[in-house]
């Protein structure tokens, strides 16, 4: 029996066209992506998850990523299968002869749920054929690729797929018997799609990892959780383990499937499910009359007629709309994705942002586009099809109501759903913003971002949407082709469409600031918006006109007919003009007055250049040794008009004659003139690229000055303005002024690029020996130190800041002057900012502390004055003097979400820092960011790395470890603790992703989770071994010495001559900054007894190991002779929460690989850790600490 | 005086299937019966004129106005029903009616009310006018299909099998609604229940596989045959002797036995003359025409 059921499905389903169809284009699918990572179509290169670049595109890993990420959309073919596998008898009217025979419901359904399965099963093999085959095709990039291995691709489908499909299966059969609507299996598959793309973002959230690995019901990411701390050389030819996280996480999901399964059957009752719903009430009472005096009615048919008619279908539609269940779930989903998202939503070392408005408003927005689509598709559907569907169509058409009127209420209809999920989202951020204690509401930031910037791109798709099920032959196809449309108009871009123009419904991006407001990208977004518009009324116009009526299906004979007779022609052609004039005028905005480049163009640029004067990279060159520099900062035209002179010297031991200069493209050289007799020998306008030739050569020593008279127009708007000078916030760095000698910033970075064009590998940095790279600091190849002075003018009500003393400020002619000049040098990096700003100035010691922010964000500057207050001294009294009178912090807009540090002031961006909700009990990092940021003022603006490996251990690691013993000073034991945590686990997820080689902490070569994360837990750790006492004496020496250092530079190996380590601990030193060396300590378990005389036996197992990896990721085991701390808690109340103190605290020698550890201790002990604060780089940072029971 | 003309009128299937094949018919006011069996072509032909459908040849005219070219024009001034139609179930049937009457170019409000209070009077709904379509009996959903076939006082009514699913007191009611309304416009009654015609045709045809085999007055044509038609009781084998030496128009089941009747010119022994019904009419014209064909295909 259940083999005939298994038999009669497979059967009906190999009959189905549609089966073939879904297996070539799962087929396609994955040869197609396969091919697109793999380069066949061009340079993009997709870094697909960790493991970067080197992450091979056909290991398990990597194939499960693609086969999971793929084969979700599987879920909307196994939602019709469900639905047809049970709605087919009734259909074909076959339910009530079936069930009434003696068949049994569990071979029944499980019978066909099978062969269902294994078809999802097999277009999942067809989909891995396509991956497969895609390996061989001569054109992708071989070193992608290793040589196939079977299992690679089998234990994804095992392990990953064939589990969920039957979950999703379990899951959509039992919503199917739950509701008998097939509606709701599309909802429900759509929910569950979105759960599973945006279940993803939460994996971030560190402490929820664990939990969520185990959590996520697709297995994705308790695999990446398995395999986080593999290397390299494991990711690739691993296959998938059944062991840890991953394994527990499937067994438990499979199980629950097959248990839902079994409940699903248990509960299903053959014959009643197909009574479908639907009771015939017995009306008896029919019999009530009324006496009626008829008025013969008036037909009209004019256009109050039309409009009368307008909205009877209105009002008709909207019922439809608004007395069906699923709006109303899918708007509560809505909510409930909105409100996860918007706690999540810029978090920052896990500490929230506050809900200003723009924020909730961003969130609100994002969590709408995932369900957008759903209520499109699906209720465009309902409103197109519900005639056909019930079956009063013939009725509808036979009357005179015109085709225009029946779409325009389709169209409004669809339009009042969309501003009714907008308006109810609206409601509920303000609520959101309310319930957060937060009530400086701005309803026109809401307008704005969500009925501005978001509403009109739905329009468009709603009238795409309408067009497509107007079109199609049913509901379900119409279904299928929006949404494949709208899944698959994103990878236009890789097939070669990039110009916005050419991709359906894409504007430039407009992010809205509190400071800026809506910013460069306007212009181009009205545009794009018009645009689109047009061609949007263009498909409404056809659709109006291909619309069927009756029986003929639409017929272009008639269409042709209907434009030709009734001269229908004369709008349509007047919409195209228009659509193609406003397309014409955005090219000549995009194209003729700005340059566009496609990133294959681009790419190809920066190859050319390379090319053409890479060959100049060791010529001798002069450096900068003064700059002083004019800006005029236009906000309102966005101009910058701005010039200056450089003092050159010549510093090479040989003279000098050949000087080049070079510009960023785009900006404009009125003037570019030494001082001394010189020839122009070379212009190249495109890449800016300037060689003069001087009569008389530059002998060592000897000076020459460099005048310029520049400008940075704004012409027409652009796809993607350039965000740096604004109406408010204009934020631009020296990389606009003239550089001297060749640049190596335009060279293309990655491996594999290079590789495609013949370039010769490209080191990251220089050997720690190297002399050229000691001869210069790894921030500028044309300056040393040097001296700055800046004349800045800007609008009326803006302020101008840069580096420096303010000298004087004056206003004139409605325009702010400010002179600045700094006492002392600095490196040549620098930046200019204005904006309207509020200012608060204090004082510490002798040193003005001035923050500049916006008048809406006041809400952190306190802490963030006190975080610069006790970092100037922490910071003076370690590491010796602050050099300046002044240090400034300035607020600007948040295209960069970033803070840095130039000598005297720190840029802070209004996304991080200004409106982070520090109410809360997490790190408060607008205090830790400006520590950090102060910190940078010694290292970066006083010592500075030469440009070899290790540079930016000096600068960022050395800073981290400052603001770490700052925050240590400010915070909480449990807060310190978990900012260390961070700064730890960024460390082990940062090398699982590292693209080449992880190098140990002091030949770092500018990797982030090295130089910052793990350098400042190396520094810490140190501190905590030798003495905080006396590591910062040694840095202050190496200040003292090595501060504002001419060439050759620093190094770390210098750094570290500095710093004294006794013999017991120079295991320690080697270890953590010159192998990469990682640790598993637990606690095993742990018990506590009263002793007669009231102190407490503390007994406890200690897990520890030692392992030393190379730059892959290859562990090898470490001989033990360590000294660990463990400490011992008990615990407090304070400040209403419970918090851990320290009772006993000790460096232990550690040998073995379990020990036992007898304490005997005063109070009773509550937590026993091994190296709790993370003093040494654990692997496993979450078993440190142990309750005793 | 209204007109239908309908002039040579053919269409064909894709699949080949020839549904009408070169219709002549001219209408006036009154109500005209199309009787047919099942795929005869009349819902093809009603569709046709009722905008729904072109036809590959020929044309309908409605009042010298091109149905084909005028299908706005025509709309305002028609009511359908469809053979097989349903309702949205959620609305109630009020809304649904208020809709349809907005649809068909009765806006103003009061004159509406009016109007929908009146039809769903005349179809007996009235007492159930706030219940949802959804709770309909088939026969309710009928009634009301009805209603809003007359809404806006068409001035040309097509109505395809509209008594099927009615009981005879529903379907009596039926007939008094109709016949109220049809003097003065052209009501096109498609069934295969014969007594719908009888009682209440003005003029009638009798069409089969895409041809109009007969056209004419009821009575007339009863008259005709008056006196003409026989039946007799006989035992089930028979059947097929009956068949070779008479012109069986018809054969029933009748008390275990089989009642046939036939025609003939003159009495015969054995069979008893009846009054000659439009049923026999029916049979007689569709066999004839069946036979005629077969036989010009075997020549």
């Amino acid at each position: 029996m259940w083999l005939e059921f298994f038999l009669f499905e497979l059967r009906f389903r190999l009959k189905q066209l549609s089966t073939y169809i879904f297996g070539a284009v799962l087929f396609l699918f994955g040869f197609l992506i396969v091919n697109i990572i793999g380069g066949a179509f061009s340079n993009v290169s997709i870094v697909v998850m960790s493991g970067g670049e080197r992450l091979l595109l056909n290991s398990a890993v990597s194939n499960s990523n693609f086969m999971d990420k793929i084969s979700i959309f599987l879920i909307f073919i196994i939602a019709a299968f469900i639905g047809s596998m049970l709605n087919r008898d009734l259909e074909y009217k076959a339910h009530s002869l079936l069930f009434t025979k003696p068949i049994s419901k569990w071979s029944y359904i499980t019978g066909r749920l099978t062969a269902n399965i294994l078809l999802i099963t097999i277009f999942n093999l067809f989909l891995l054929l396509g991956m497969l085959i895609a390996c061989f095709m001569p054109w992708v990039e071989k070193d992608y690729f290793m040589r196939p291995e079977i299992l690679h691709y089998l234990t994804p489908l095992t392990h990953l797929i064939i589990p969920n499909t039957l979950l999703i299966s379990s899951i959509l059969l039992g919503i199917f018997l739950l509701t008998r609507k097939s509606t709701y299996l599309y909802v429900s598959s759509f929910f569950i799609l979105t759960v599973y793309l945006i279940g993803g973002s939460y994996i971030n959230n560190i402490a929820n990892r664990v939990t969520a690995s185990f959590i996520d019901p697709f297995g994705l990411s308790a695999l990446m959780e398995t395999t986080r701390l593999w290397s390299i050389t494991e990711l690739n030819s691993n296959v998938l383990p059944l062991s840890g996280l991953f394994l527990w996480n499937r067994i438990a999901w499979l199980l629950f499937s097959i248990l839902l399964l079994i409940c699903c059957v248990t509960k299903f009752n053959l014959s009643s499910i197909y009574n479908n719903g639907s009771r015939t009430l017995r009306i008896r009472k029919q019999s009530e009359s009324v006496k009626i005096t008829r008025i013969i009615p008036q037909l009209s048919f004019g256009f109050a007629a039309r409009l009368c008619q307008f909205f009877s279908l209105l009002r008709f539609n909207l019922k439809l709309i608004f007395r069906s269940l699923p709006v109303y779930i899918l708007t509560l989903i809505g909510i409930s994705f909105m409100l996860l998202i918007v706690i999540q939503y810029g978090t920052v070392y896990n500490t929230g942002r506050l809900p200003i408005t723009y924020n909730v408003a961003e969130a609100l927005a994002f969590s709408i586009s995932l369900l957008i689509v759903v209520f499109i598709t699906l209720y465009t559907g309902e409103l197109v099809w519900n005639s056909r569907d019930h079956n009063y169509h013939h009725m509808l058409d036979s009357t005179p109501g015109k085709n225009f009127t029946f779409y325009l209420s389709q169209l409004f209809s669809l339009l009042s759903l969309l501003v009714f999920l907008f308006a109810v989202f609206t409601i509920v951020g303000i609520f959101y913003q309310m319930f957060k204690g937060y009530n400086e509401y701005e309803l026109t930031t809401y307008l704005k971002i969500l009925f501005g910037l978001n509403l009109p791109q739905y329009i468009v798709l709603t009238i795409l949407c309408l067009f497509i099920h107007n079109l199609v032959g049913n509901k379900y196809t119409g279904h299928f082709v929006f949404i494949a449309f709208y899944l698959l108009t994103p990878f236009l871009q890789y097939a070669g469409l990039h110009h916005t123009l050419l991709r359906f419904n894409e504007t430039p991006v407009v992010i809205y600031s509190d400071m800026n407001g809506l910013g460069n990208n306007l212009p181009g977004y009205v545009w794009f918006t018009i645009y689109w518009s047009l061609l949007a009324l263009l498909i409404a116009y056809l659709t109006v006109m291909l619309r069927k009526r009756g029986y003929s299906g639409f017929n272009y004979r008639k269409f042709w007919s209907d434009i030709r007779v009734k001269h229908n022609y004369l709008f349509p052609l007047a919409i195209l003009l228009l659509f193609l004039a406003t397309g014409g005028y955005i090219f000549y905005n995009t194209n003729i007055l700005n340059s566009y480049l496609s990133p294959k163009a681009a790419e190809r640029l920066a190859v050319d250049f390379e090319l053409r004067y890479s060959k100049y990279a060791d010529l001798p060159q002069p450096k900068i040794t003064d700059i002083n520099i004019r800006v005029d900062i236009y906000p309102e035209t966005k101009d910058l008009i701005y010039g200056g002179v450089y003092t050159l010297e010549n510093k090479t031991g040989e003279p000098v004659s050949s000087i080049h200069v070079m510009l960023p493209q785009g900006v404009e050289v009125t003037t570019l003139a030494f001082s001394d007799e010189h020839i122009l020998q070379e212009k190249d306008t495109t890449f800016n690229y300037h060689i003069y030739e001087l009569e008389e050569p530059l002998f060592p020593g000897g000076k020459t000055e460099l005048k310029f008279e520049l400008s940075l127009l704004t012409k027409g708007f652009n796809l993607d303005e350039n965000q740096y000078i604004n109406r408010n916030g204009t934020f631009i760095h020296s990389t606009y002024f003239p550089s001297i000698g060749y640049n190596d910033r335009y060279e293309i970075n990655s491996p594999r690029t290079r590789r495609r064009y013949n370039l010769p590998e490209k080191e990251r940095f220089r050997e720690i020996d190297d002399p050229a790279g000691l001869a210069r600091n790894y921030v500028s190849q044309d300056a040393d130190w040097v001296t700055f002075e800046a004349l800045l003018s800007t609008s009326a009500r803006q302020t101008a800041l840069t580096s420096g003393d303010l000298i004087t400020s004056w206003s004139e002619n409605d325009r702010n002057y400010f002179h600045y000049r700094l006492d002392g040098k600095m490196i040549n990096y620098y930046a200019i900012l204005s904006a309207e700003y509020e200012i608060m100035k204090d004082r510490w010691n002798d040193i003005d502390i001035e923050i500049y922010y916006d008048s809406k964000h006041h809400y952190n500057i306190a802490d963030m004055m006190r975080g610069a207050k006790n970092s100037l001294r922490y910071l003076e009294n370690s590491f010796g003097p602050y050099p300046h009178t002044v240090l400034r912090i300035a607020e600007f807009p948040r295209y960069g979400s970033f803070a840095q540090s130039l000598p005297t002031l720190i840029p802070f961006s209004e996304a991080i820092g200004f409106i982070a909700d520090i109410r809360t009990d997490k790190v408060n990092y607008p205090f830790a960011i400006t520590a950090h940021e102060a910190a940078h003022q010694w290292w970066a603006h006083q010592v500075i790395g030469a440009n070899v490996k290790g540079a930016l251990t000096i600068v960022e690691a050395l800073a981290q470890y400052s603001a770490l013993m700052i925050m240590k000073r400010e915070f909480s034991s449990d807060i310190f603790r978990s900012q260390l945590l961070y700064d730890l686990t960024s460390y082990l997820s940062g090398r699982s992703s590292e693209s080449r080689e992880e190098n140990p902490v002091y030949l770092d070569e500018g990797q982030q989770y090295i130089h910052y994360s793990k350098g400042a837990i190396a520094f810490y750790g140190l501190a905590s071994y030798i003495g905080e006492e006396e590591l910062n004496s040694s840095f202050r020496r190496f200040v003292a010495d090595k501060g504002y250092q001419e060439p050759p530079y620093p190094t770390t190996l210098e750094l570290f001559d500095y710093i004294d380590v006794p013999d017991s601990l120079h295991y320690f030193f080697e270890d953590t900054f010159k192998r990469i060396t990682l640790y598993e300590n637990k606690i095993l378990e742990a018990s506590s007894q009263q002793n007669s005389d009231g102190s407490y036996t503390l007994t406890t197992r200690i897990s520890t190991k030692k392992f030393y990896s190379d730059g892959l990721g290859n562990l090898e085991s470490g001989e033990l002779s360590d000294w660990i701390e463990v400490v011992v808690y008990d615990q407090v109340f304070a400040g209403g929460r419970k918090m851990k103190r320290p009772i006993y605290r000790e460096y232990l020698l550690f040998t073995e690989e379990e020990t036992d550890l007898e304490l005997t201790l005063d109070n009773e002990p509550v937590f026993v850790g091994i190296d709790p604060e993370y003093k040494l780089i654990d692997m496993m940072p979450y078993r440190n600490i142990y309750e005793i029971k | 005086m209204n007109e239908l003309r309908i002039e040579n009128l053919a269409y064909t299937y894709r699949n080949g299937t020839r549904a009408l094949n070169g219709i002549n018919l001219t209408l006036r006011n009154g109500m005209f019966g199309l009787l047919g069996p099942n795929g005869a072509g009349k819902s093809t032909l009603m569709r046709i004129i009722s905008t729904l459908q072109d036809a590959d040849e020929g044309r309908v005219v409605f009042n010298d106005l091109d149905v084909k070219n005028n299908k706005r024009e025509i709309r305002k001034q028609l009511g359908y029903l469809p053979q097989e139609f349903d309702f949205y179930p959620r609305m109630t049937a009020w809304e649904m009616l208020d809709h349809f009457a907005v649809l068909k170019g009765i806006t103003n409000r009061k004159e509406r009310k009016n109007v929908i209070a009146y039809l769903l009077d005349k179809t007996n709904l009235y007492g159930v006018r706030h219940k949802r379509l959804g709770s309909y009996s088939g026969g309710m959903k009928q009634r009301f299909g009805i209603a809003q076939a007359l809404l806006g006082d068409p001035r040309l009514v097509i109505v395809d099998e509209p008594t099927a699913g009615l009981d005879p007191e529903e379907r009596y009611r039926f007939h008094n609604l109709l016949s109220e309304i049809g003097e003065n416009i052209i009501i096109i009654l498609s069934t295969h229940i014969v007594d719908d015609v009888r009682e209440l045709c003005s003029n009638m045809a009798i069409i089969d596989r895409g041809n109009l085999l007969l056209v004419d007055n009821p009575h007339r044509a009863l008259s005709k045959y008056e006196g003409k038609i026989y039946k007799r009781v006989i035992e089930k084998d028979e059947l097929e002797d009956y068949r070779s030496s008479f012109e069986v128009v018809s054969s029933r089941l009748y008390l275990g036995k089989m009642m046939i009747h036939i025609f003939s010119e003159e009495a015969i022994d054995g069979f008893q003359p009846i009054p000659v019904d439009l049923e026999d009419i029916y049979f007689l014209t569709i066999n004839n025409h069946r036979t005629a064909e077969v036989e010009e295909e075997v020549a």
